[in-house]
């Protein structure tokens, strides 16, 4: 039990220092941004009083690590300065847009691991057959096609039966809220699930030949035992890392199908700040996104350790 | 050893071979085309805007009425080019490191691991976007964003497989036998590394074609005029229901090439993987 | 036999590789009743395994039974999967070889053993758990309760070999079928491992299959037993016969390959073969020329090694002073744990000592390999004991080979190097031929022989073998040995041979070091291991070593002074 325990604290440790050393390298690259932010804001004709004016207002004339200090404080404390193009503070934006991109990535995740176990669990109990060849020759396909791609054809198609863009709140009715959400979820799923279903097959199939499933078939226990206890539950280890490591990849992808889909998340709030130079905007937003997945790997550690005995014992 | 095992390994083989015609395609397609193409990617025509699929535009025009095949092309190539540089020097360069960690182990591995994890936490996409932020769009930008990416990750790879091959017998008898370190990391361990190197470069390349398009989809990658799948993806899509071709040539492009090459980095897996996974399921 | 519980006629088994099959079994009979134990005995690819995976059914995709196979009057080779499903696990269970791997790293012990009550028997989840705790008991596994709960991994080798023969016994079976059982267990382990399944099978009256490549296993545990050579059954009959006074030649030679505690033998030359041919035996005498006046080569002065790992300190070893002279021959012995490989590794230098110091001719060594001059490191060398790993896969042999002759400038161009490459492998007894093989078209044997040669390549004064013979088949082994044995003669080649086999000892050291739990217990000529006054532990290693039943006919010979 004190191992388990001394091994969350250490990774829970880790988590934070790798939030710092993001947080710096997030400060550092947009301090390397080239141009005059001042300028950048208020227009090339500016006079350059203005422009002096506006840097002691933002602090831009003080040194980079008391800039650094003053906006890592802030965040600390939940403000993330304000934006200078949309002339409003950061952090209500940013959680209000941060919820929506959530409950995209969560939904998408959730069918993903779902989905992509069940797939690669059947697969590989057909290996070889015919189900298993059309639906590794799926996932090959599937692998390949960004989200962008999948997100236009699926405009294509379904273009006035679902709508192709913007987001409705929940409020506005159950229906209404999860129609603006079926093609971006689908679209997310399609190159995830490819991805989770091909490791999940091979970690089964790894399972299903190993000498622990040969004792439970010869244990005489039926079929559905050895699959699902048996082998299923230590194929879901790397399964469940490579979930882990997918949610890296689901940040980018939210932020591409958030476009394509023009929905009010991170993603776009992120590529609008970018498009804009509009710095504290991008550093609130890329800082979240990393936030996001450190939490997230930290969660995947646990399930890991939750499932992995190996590791939680002394 | 039994029948199917054997079977499967045929079909990998096959597989492979298949994959490498697909790429080989693809790439002649891509790099001789353009010299044969009766249109330049860059010409627009007034009269022939948003004009569908035909004979003489293959793939139909754009919004600017430029040729749409041609553009699908000469947007392969540069993507295709930027790809394999970035992925070469991204996955050799992590490699190298991760070889001297794994074998040095110590201090050397503890920072050089600890350095590729932190870079690791950021996830891809948001570490390009902070590489063009701080050092503007354009081809070098993304060659250093993707090798940024690919680097930690290769070296993560290269180092786990480095540290099971050190503590074969083999390699301790090299040492005893006189070998310099050097000697023992090139002779003895890189010829058991590198094929998985090779398949690490080979999923990395399809990573890279994506996110080369991703980078031009969000517009913060390859900048117009010059042609690039993701970029005419996302022009096209103001146009999605009144002309669908002009997103089907890139989109194509994107899918075939990536297709292939993860066709081969599969067959290359599994022919490295045959002796390992030569298993045979229980139930 | 009508009251047979097992009965095989001429049972064939085949595996279909490619368009064609190979026959693992051809023509097996034999039959076992209730309470008998018989042996199944053969070295590597006789089929002896195949047999009880035929009989429980498992055989693989590929592979296909034929023949007759009657399990209590019923025809196992026309079972389905509802007929099974009331064998398996409830009337015929199976211990297997490595038990790390047979069970599953997931669930606790307790947990797999009640898992099948459950199902078999119908049991409650607490009745079941209370059966397999008091199955825990009968294997004698210490604190059951605590045993329960843990996992695999938390278990040492033997333990776990114990569980997975209380999970085998616990729903009562009539008939286990015991596939290796003890393989790769130390040899106290092992002793102790057999007197469970003896007792269990007196207690239960429970048939056994028990399927071994060790005859002397074979012959202390079961009442009959079979020898198997390449599918085929060459000879049968009560145990002790045929390990006394075996007839058929192969059983003859395998019977002369076992290494005898008590006798120096060789396999004459042109054994070197995979096994076949006349047996040829000559006795050597029993204590090999003394050494006093040789010079001292190697020596450890207190050598230790701790080992850190999260905030906890292991000792491997600590306090171990040994000699080796020039041209002697000397085995560090002991069991898994006991430090021996530690030590070999410091004297190699692959393991930095914490303590002590390595004198080779007085001076003393760099403690890291690299560290030694070209110069030193070539005077000592290594033979591993896995014959798959001490090769490069991805090397052939002249490449192996070329590289201790290019790197001690015995040769200068790789024309040179290839001529005397081949040299070593004649003087290891494999052809020139063999220079562009890769390590996996060798065989075990074959593979050591490739590393002695690379070994040979460097001119050494002394080779550290690290159990070379353990992981090959006894025939194999005998004639590994005699090649030790003649280079140690011809070349004046000292030899630190760390092993846990008491018989390969006598037929190798002159001289002997017993190491229990990191410390030397025993230090002296191989014949004080046999004395009245030697320390208990190596009087326990002896006792522990399998074949008592024909050993104990001959008492230990007198040393000739």
């Amino acid at each position: 039990m004190r191992s388990v325990l001394r091994q969350v604290a250490i990774r829970a440790l880790w988590a934070i220092a790798t939030l710092i050393f993001t947080s710096i390298l997030v400060f550092t690259a947009t301090q390397l941004m080239p141009g005059n932010v001042a300028q950048l804001i208020l227009g090339q004709f500016a006079s350059p009083e203005a422009i002096t004016a506006l840097e002691v207002r933002l602090g831009l004339d003080r040194p980079a690590i008391v800039q650094f200090g003053s906006w890592f404080g802030g965040i600390i404390r939940g403000d993330f300065g304000v934006s200078p193009r949309m002339e409003v503070p950061i952090a209500p934006i940013l959680i209000q847009r941060l919820g929506h991109s959530l409950v995209l990535a969560g939904l998408s995740l959730c069918l993903v691991a779902l989905i992509g176990i069940t797939l690669g669990t059947i697969a590989a109990l057909r290996r070889g057959r015919a189900l298993d060849r059309v639906l590794t020759g799926a996932s090959l396909v599937g692998i390949s096609m960004p989200e962008f791609v999948t997100g236009s054809l699926l405009i294509l198609f379904f273009a006035g039966i679902l709508p192709v863009s913007g987001f409705a709140p929940p409020q506005e009715g159950l229906w209404r809220w999860l129609s603006h959400l079926v093609l971006p979820v689908l679209s997310l799923t399609f190159i995830m699930l490819a991805h989770v279903m091909r490791t999940a097959r091979v970690s089964m199939i790894e399972a299903l030949g190993s000498p622990y499933v040969r004792t439970a078939v010869l244990k005489g226990l039926p079929k559905r035992t050895v699959v699902l206890k048996h082998a299923l539950r230590n194929a879901l280890l790397p399964t469940v890392t490579v979930i882990g490591i997918n949610v890296g990849y689901l940040i980018g992808g939210v932020v591409v199908v958030e476009l394509v889909f023009s929905y009010p998340g991170l993603g776009r709030l992120t590529v609008f700040a970018v498009q804009n130079r509009d710095i504290p905007l991008i550093q609130a937003c890329t800082l979240t996104m990393a936030g996001i997945y450190i939490l997230a790997s930290f969660t995947t550690d646990m399930i890991y350790l939750a499932l992995n005995p190996r590791l939680r014992a002394e | 050893m039994d029948a199917a095992a054997d079977r499967r390994t045929r079909r990998a083989d096959l597989g492979l071979r298949l994959g490498i015609i697909a790429l080989g395609v693809v790439l002649v397609l891509v790099f001789a085309a353009p010299m044969l193409l009766p249109f330049d990617a860059e010409t627009m025509s007034a009269d022939a805007i948003l004009s569908p699929p035909d004979v003489r535009h293959w793939l139909g025009t754009d919004h600017l009425g430029r040729d749409v095949f041609a553009r699908t092309v000469l947007g392969g190539r540069s993507t295709l080019a930027l790809a394999v540089a970035a992925t070469a020097l991204g996955v050799g360069i992590g490699a190298s490191v991760g070889m001297v960690a794994g074998y040095k182990a110590g201090l050397i591995d503890n920072l050089l691991m600890r350095t590729s994890d932190a870079v690791m936490a950021l996830p891809s996409l948001v570490l390009a976007m902070l590489v063009m932020v701080a050092v503007g769009s354009g081809p070098a930008a993304i060659l250093l964003a993707i090798v940024l990416i690919f680097a930690p990750r290769a070296a993560r790879i290269t180092r786990s497989v480095v540290l099971n091959v050190a503590r074969l017998d083999f390699v301790a008898a090299a040492s005893v036998v006189g070998e310099s370190q050097t000697s023992v990391l090139v002779r003895e361990i890189l010829p058991n590394v590198w094929p998985n190197i090779l398949v690490e470069a080979c999923l990395r390349f399809s990573y890279a074609i994506l996110l080369i398009s991703a980078l031009g989809y969000l517009g913060i990658g390859i900048q117009p005029p010059t042609p690039d799948w993701g970029l005419m993806i996302s022009e096209g899509a103001a146009y999605i229901t009144a002309a669908p071709w002009m997103i089907f040539g890139p989109a194509l492009g994107i899918v075939l090439a990536v297709i292939s090459v993860n066709i081969v980095g599969d067959g290359l897996q599994e022919r490295i993987g045959a002796r390992l996974r030569r298993t045979t399921a229980h139930v | 036999m009508s009251d047979a519980l097992l009965s095989i006629e001429n049972l064939w088994v085949k595996y279909r590789q490619g368009l064609s099959a190979v026959a693992a079994v051809q023509g097996v009979s034999l039959t076992l009743a209730a309470g008998e134990i018989v042996g199944v005995v053969g070295e590597s690819g006789s089929g002896k395994s195949s047999i009880g995976y035929a009989v429980m059914g498992h055989l693989g995709g590929a592979g296909h039974a034929s023949g007759m196979l009657k399990f209590d009057g019923i025809d196992l080779l026309r079972m389905d999967e509802a007929g099974w499903a009331r064998l398996r696990g409830r009337r015929m269970g199976m211990v297997y070889q490595e038990p790390q791997s047979a069970l599953n790293p997931a669930y606790t012990i307790g947990e797999q053993i009640a898992e099948g009550l459950r199902y078999h028997m119908g049991l409650s989840r607490q009745a079941a758990h209370g059966r397999a705790v008091e199955w825990l008991e009968r294997v004698h596994l210490p604190d059951p309760h605590a045993i329960y709960r843990r996992f695999p991994h938390q278990l040492s080798g033997g333990q776990l070999q114990r569980a997975v023969i209380a999970m085998a016994f616990a729903t009562e079976p009539q008939l286990v079928i015991m596939d290796e059982p003890t393989t790769g267990l130390d040899v106290t382990t092992q002793a102790r491992i057999l007197d469970l399944v003896a007792d269990l099978r007196d207690r239960t009256r429970v048939g056994i299959l028990y399927v071994s490549h060790d005859l002397r296993v074979v012959a202390d545990l079961c009442e009959r037993v079979i020898v198997m050579h390449r599918g085929l059954v060459v000879e049968e009959g009560p145990a002790v016969k045929v390990l006394t006074r075996p007839t058929a030649s192969y059983t003859k030679r395998l019977v002369a390959s076992i290494p005898d505690l008590h006798r120096r033998r060789t396999l004459l030359r042109d054994n070197t073969g995979d096994g076949e041919g006349a047996v040829c035996v000559r006795e050597l005498p029993l204590v090999p020329q003394e050494r006093r006046a040789a010079p001292t080569l190697l020596q450890t002065r207190g050598l230790g090694r701790t080992y850190q790992s999260h905030g906890r300190a292991t000792v491997a070893c600590k306090e171990v002073t040994i000699d080796v002279r020039a041209g002697e021959s000397v085995a560090l012995i002991g069991e898994s744990g006991s430090g021996k490989t530690t030590v070999a590794k410091c004297v190699l230098g692959l393991e930095r000592p914490s303590r002590g110091e390595i004198l080779l001719d007085g001076a003393p060594l760099p403690a890291s390999v690299h560290d030694r001059p070209p110069a030193l490191r070539r005077r000592i060398q290594i033979v591993f004991q896995n014959p798959d790993g001490s090769l490069n896969g991805r090397r052939t042999v002249r490449q192996t080979l070329r590289r201790p002759l290019l790197i001690h400038c015995r040769a200068r161009t790789t024309e040179e190097a290839d001529g005397l490459s081949a040299e070593l492998l004649a003087s290891v007894d494999l052809p020139q031929a063999y220079l562009d093989r890769y390590p996996h078209e060798l065989s075990g044997g074959e593979k050591q022989r490739v590393a002695i040669a690379r070994a040979l390549g460097a001119e050494p004064d002394l080779i550290v073998c690290d159990e070379p013979v353990s992981a090959l088949d006894v025939s194999v082994q005998a004639t590994v040995l005699d090649l030790c044995r003649r280079l140690q003669a011809e070349r004046g080649l000292a030899f630190l041979f760390i092993t846990h086999d008491l018989g390969v000892v006598r037929q190798i050291a002159e001289r002997a070091v017993v190491m229990l739990e990191g410390s030397i217990c025993h230090i002296g000529s191989v014949d004080s291991l046999f004395a009245a006054d030697a320390h208990p532990y190596v009087k326990n290693l002896i006792a522990s070593i399998p074949g008592r039943r024909f050993g104990a006919r001959r008492p230990p010979e007198v040393p000739v002074a």
